[in-house]
């Protein structure tokens, strides 16, 4: 109960609209009710053979009727404005909660997420703005209704409410049922907004190995069980129905029963009878539509969940310790002898037994054969994964704590399939940045050699890049990656695997300028050998662990692992 | 007029179930209406009963109303079953049918739109057609049945003061219709917007590492809640719209009843109604306004989830790739061609940029490797991607096998092809079914041998679940390398006569790389290989270099 109590707070603050909603709606009824009462009086008066005073009637017919507008309108608008609040708030809340959220989620399900922000929360506008208000109104009809009902006879009244637990023990049942098929079939649209979003973005192979038909299967898969199981909902859901009506049936019949022969022995009179039965028609159909109206909040309340779910996702662990001036610290990186695996059951471990110290300004590059685990070194150093065994320190301070923003805030890194997004060069250079420094923009462009082919564009670095920078060559999209990099002028610089979509050449004069700067560190994965012989030092990895640590020519020397990755390449050239 | 047509064209989307469907709403409509009757009869009964005192006489008649009104009800629950099933057959059809045009579009439609664009049509705006099918039109089109009914009963009563009614409700209808046009436009609005805000969220999502590093979170949560408080905004206009509607319908009901009073006195005074012809008309009628009243709040409604249902028709009207289905010759590919392909005086450049080939020729010889070189950025993928035909030529032609591009069905020209992209795309599924992709057909031995080609199946045996681990969110719980090497055994599997890799191995190590480029050489005189590459190491393979300048 606990977990759910973001949503409900959100609810809670905003339930002053909520209550105004429902106050108005009860005056709304009232007012139709009075109006309602005036014509039929006025009937009475026809039928009687009275003249009607024709003025009268409709100047107090005018009043009540722009009296019930008024109402009509603030109440449309009070309750609305609750469920757009809520809404809004929800959609916000969860979204902020990404900013913390850890790494190792984004990694998988974002057609998930997207379908929860969209499917879910707008049923949660309707739980506040229809189903709700409902349960609401149809609570104090009962509660007013039973109050009356029980002044004419308490019996009668008795043999009603008798009703009441067996449609609440029968309506627990089906919500139980709907809920079970609800929590699988939104699980189920979750899967097929992700099958369908890996299915668009994989589109380049489905065209070019004509997996139309295939991948189509996957969606229609997914929608044949999503199908199957709104059939089995649709049944309950029909069950659910013939219950209602059966149950506002049953106690009318013995109810109307009971009164008839209390009538007919004269123990209550027939003027009482008839308001009985008029009362009674009130009563019985939120009587026996609330417990159902109860099962649509509580398959509703899936989707609370479901968004709780997303707000309580596991947050980074972040401390408080951050620094502002690095010029006194030696020591920029250093590990001690860490490990990680990826599953925590921890018997394939990834990474085992590091160590590294890094000091500022150094060019360290690390190689080794692909899965070797430098890509993994690289999501612990930037924070994005914790190790499990051993200690990382950055600044001298264990990354445990580090305020893991300000952590952040030292490091550029260049991933090996960098992420373009979906706004101009420019905007994409100064990602992270509100100002966009136009002339940095472009000497950072300069220096990561992509200036003179965005300059040949028409629209220069105003040029709009599309989802994943699709319409980039590779070569220019690790370029703008690593000019995005040198933008952050952050101390320390990660780059995995960065050029290799260049040709050597220009591979050459991009390193040499990255590498050039004293200021900077610089964490190179590395596969071209031949841009790497100057780095300080060079850490051979294999199967997750350090083999082999030197510079280029103590490597070279040692003869063993490196020198033959080295030869290889040399002997390919 | 247009809202019309397209409530049709949504209907048409049932076919041949739209009968079953329109009957189950009429049944449900009837038997509900049914129930109702039963109910009050027996009111009516009851209180006769009482009067006379004598219980038996009426007993026949009890008993018979009470199952009348059962039998009501389990018809009302089954058509209602019915109603519902063909409703969710349609929201999860029309999913389906967006989906599936989705993948239809010409190549350069993805790159100019964002996917988290599509993902909203799928999920926003089907959600809302569908939302015609589950509720909208049944609460559009009950009232009008029973309103129908009760107008009939009214008019044999009085027909006069019944046409006045019905005039001034109609009235009312009208005005609410009027509404309905900002209604229609708001709802484009909202549908627009929710797009730009899925977009936003899948930027934060898509970016995972990058979005951590440059707080590009930060900046983008910060769009996140700016787009959601436009949209926060536009749907406060759709309430003040409905707020609006509300008090009109509430005034006008109210309204109309007082009218009819006022019409029943003056009718009586001058002898064109009697008593109990007000009396009894009034008793329909507040049933008849309630209804017209219901049909003015769910109207609006209807409208609102149209203007859904036209956003996606025009979806699914938009132009599909190019699939021309039969060639003029049906020209067979004829293997043993001298050259396997030829690009002839072609003619292209996207649209923002300089053409970036003026007319150029290039050919490739059969059973050879050859290299493609050049700078970055000069054009060497859009060749890959022309021979794909993913983008149309504006001028020239390619012949594949001697097969003219421009009038052969693309998806053959395809087959012949097997393509490792720059960036490899792994499905959300395991390693074995991945690669099977290239052949549905293939065993597992031979998914195995492919692998051992490319030099994957070493690391993927070491893989805790091996050839059954599952790929999440394009393969990132693999490493480029390792994701490349699948990509390339895929295109192994295919066992295509031509293999067209773009700058496959630059994610490898040396080690790897010379591996597959060992592979690579055994398929020489077997296959035309053509490779774009910036290493030495690839081209030193080749058999013929083309240079790109």
């Amino acid at each position: 109960m606990k977990r759910m109590r973001k949503i409900y707070y959100i609810a809670l603050k905003y339930s002053y609209l909520f209550v105004l909603a429902t106050l108005l709606a009860i005056v709304l009824s009232e007012m139709v009710v009075a109006a309602s009462e005036l014509i039929s009086q006025s009937i009475n008066t026809l039928t009687v053979g009275q003249k009607v005073d024709t003025k009268e009637l409709l100047i107090r017919a005018g009043i009540i009727t722009v009296a019930s507008m008024g109402v009509a309108f603030l109440k449309s608008l009070s309750g609305e404005l609750f469920s757009i609040k809520v809404q809004k708030e929800c959609k916000s809340v969860a979204v902020k909660c990404f900013e913390k959220v850890q790494y190792r989620f984004f990694e998988s399900n974002s057609g998930a997420i997207i379908n929860k922000l969209t499917s879910d929360i707008s049923d949660i506008g309707k739980l506040m703005s229809e189903t709700l208000p409902e349960m609401v109104q149809h609570t104090v009809t009962i509660i007013v209704m039973s109050i009356a009902l029980i002044r004419i006879n308490k019996y009668i009244f008795l043999g009603i409410i008798i009703v009441f637990p067996i449609a609440a023990f029968l309506s627990n049942i089906i919500a139980r049922k709907i809920n079970e098929l609800a929590k699988k079939r939104k699980g189920k649209y979750d899967e097929l907004s992700d099958i369908a979003l890996d299915n668009i973005e994989g589109i380049e192979i489905a065209r070019s190995y004509g997996l139309e038909s295939i991948l189509g299967k996957r969606v229609s898969i997914k929608a044949k069980e999503i199908l199957g199981n709104e059939y089995s909902r649709n049944r309950y859901q029909a069950l659910a129905n013939g219950l209602t009506s059966l149950i506002r049936w049953v106690p009318t019949i013995i109810c109307a029963l009971i009164a008839l022969s209390l009538s007919i022995n004269n123990i209550i009179s027939l003027g009482e009878l008839m308001a009985f039965l008029v009362l009674f028609g009130k009563i019985s159909s939120p009587l026996s539509e609330l417990p159902f109206i109860i099962i649509d909040a509580r398959e509703m309340m899936i989707s609370v969940k479901r968004i709780e779910e997303l707000i309580n996702l596991p947050k980074e662990r972040s401390g408080s310790y951050s620094i502002q001036d690095i010029s006194k610290v030696k020591d920029i990186i250093r590990l001690d002898n860490i490990g990680f695996t990826y599953d925590s059951a921890g018997e394939a471990s990834v990474l085992d037994d590091i160590s590294m110290t890094i000091h500022k300004g150094d060019v360290v590059a690390i190689v080794g054969s692909s899965g070797s685990g430098k890509s993994t070194l690289m999501k612990i150093l930037c924070g994005f994964e914790r190790c499990q065994k051993g200690e990382y320190y950055l600044c001298e301070h264990s990354i445990e704590e580090w305020n893991i923003d300000s952590a952040r805030s030292l490091i550029s890194y260049v991933p090996q399939d960098s992420y373009l997004f979906p706004c101009t060069i420019a905007e994409n250079i100064a990602i992270g940045f509100e100002n966009i420094d136009e002339m940095l923009v472009e000497n950072v462009c300069k220096k990561a050699g992509i200036a003179e082919m965005i300059s040949e564009l028409p629209d220069g670095y105003h040029t709009e890049v599309g989802e994943r920078g699709v319409k980039l060559s590779g070569g220019e999209r690790q370029r703008l990656a690593i000019a995005r990099a040198l933008y952050k002028n952050a101390p320390i610089i990660l780059l995995d695997e960065p050029t290799s979509a260049l040709d050597e050449e220009t591979e050459k004069i991009i390193s040499k300028t990255i590498y050039e700067d004293p200021e900077k560190t610089v964490i190179v994965i590395a596969h071209r050998l031949s841009t790497i012989q100057d780095a300080d030092r060079i850490y051979c990895m294999k199967d997750g662990r350090i083999v082999e640590t030197g510079t280029h020519r103590e490597l070279i020397a040692m003869d063993g692992v490196y020198a033959a990755l080295y030869s290889r390449e040399v002997q390919n050239s | 007029m247009s809202t019309l047509k397209s409530l049709v064209k949504s209907l048409k989307l049932l076919g041949r179930r739209l009968p079953l469907y329109i009957t189950a709403i009429f049944m449900m409509t009837a038997m509900s209406a049914l129930f109702e009757v039963a109910g009050s009869v027996f009111i009516e009964i009851i209180v006769d009963a009482a009067e006379k005192g004598a219980v038996d006489t009426y007993a026949r008649d009890l008993i018979g109303v009470i199952i009348l009104g059962i039998v009501a009800t389990v018809l009302a629950a089954i058509f209602m079953c019915i109603y519902n099933n063909e409703a969710k057959r349609m929201t999860v059809k029309l999913k389906v049918m967006v989906f599936e045009k989705a993948m239809k579009f010409p190549y350069s439609y993805y790159e100019e739109h964002h996917s988290g664009e599509i993902m909203s049509k799928m999920i926003y705006d089907s959600d809302k057609v569908s939302n015609i099918f589950s509720a909208r039109l049944r609460r559009v089109l009950a009232p009008i049945i029973s309103v129908v009914v009760f107008a009939v009963a009214m008019m044999l009563i009085n027909p006069i003061m019944t046409m006045v009614l019905i005039v001034f409700n109609i009235v009312l209808l009208f005005i609410n219709t009027l509404i309905s046009n900002p209604v229609k436009r708001v709802g484009k609005k909202l549908s627009q917007k929710n797009s730009e805000m899925t977009m936003a969220i899948s930027n934060i999502i898509s970016g995972a590492g990058v979005t951590k590093i440059y707080d590009v979170c930060h900046v983008g949560s910060l769009k996140y809640q700016k787009l959601n408080e436009e949209y926060a905004k536009t749907q406060k206009e759709k309430m003040s719209l409905a707020a609006l509607l509300e008090m009109l319908n509430t005034g006008f009901d109210l309204l109309c009843s007082v009218m009819f009073i006022v019409i029943g006195i003056i009718m009586m005074q001058q002898n064109l109604a009697t008593m109990g012809e007000v009396a009894a008309i009034y008793s329909l009628y507040t049933i008849l306004s309630f209804r017209f009243l219901q049909l003015g709040k769910n109207m609006p409604e209807l409208v609102n989830c149209i203007s859904y249902a036209e956003r996606v028709f025009e979806f699914l009207n938009l132009p599909e790739e190019n699939a021309c289905e039969i060639s003029v010759a049906e020209t067979k590919a004829d293997l043993q061609e001298v050259n396997a392909i030829e690009f002839k005086d072609i003619v292209f450049g996207y649209s923002d940029k300089e053409n970036i080939f003026n007319g150029k020729s290039y050919s490739f010889e059969s059973n050879k490797i050859t290299a493609i070189v050049g700078q970055s950025g000069c054009g060497k993928s859009t060749l890959a991607k022309l021979l794909l035909g993913f983008y149309q030529l504006q001028d020239g032609d390619i012949y594949v096998f001697g097969q003219s591009l421009k009038n052969t069905n693309i998806a053959k020209i395809r087959d012949l092809i097997a393509y490792v992209p720059q960036q490899p795309y792994l499905y959300n599924m395991s390693i074995k079914d991945n690669i099977r992709l290239a052949n549905e057909s293939a065993s597992d031995q031979e998914i195995y041998r492919a692998a051992k080609l490319a030099n994957a199946h070493e690391f993927i045996e070491r893989l805790e679940n091996g050839y059954d681990t599952v790929m999440y969110n394009r393969g990132s719980n693999l490493s480029g390398g390792q994701r490349q090497r699948i990509a390339i055994a895929r295109a192994i599997l295919k066992n295509a006569p031509v293999i067209l890799m773009d700058e496959a191995t630059s994610a490898l190590d040396n080690e790897s790389e010379q591996m597959i480029a060992d592979a690579i050489s055994q398929l020489r005189n077997q296959k035309t290989v053509i490779m774009i590459a910036h290493r030495t190491a690839t081209i030193q393979l080749a058999d013929n270099v083309v240079r790109f300048i």
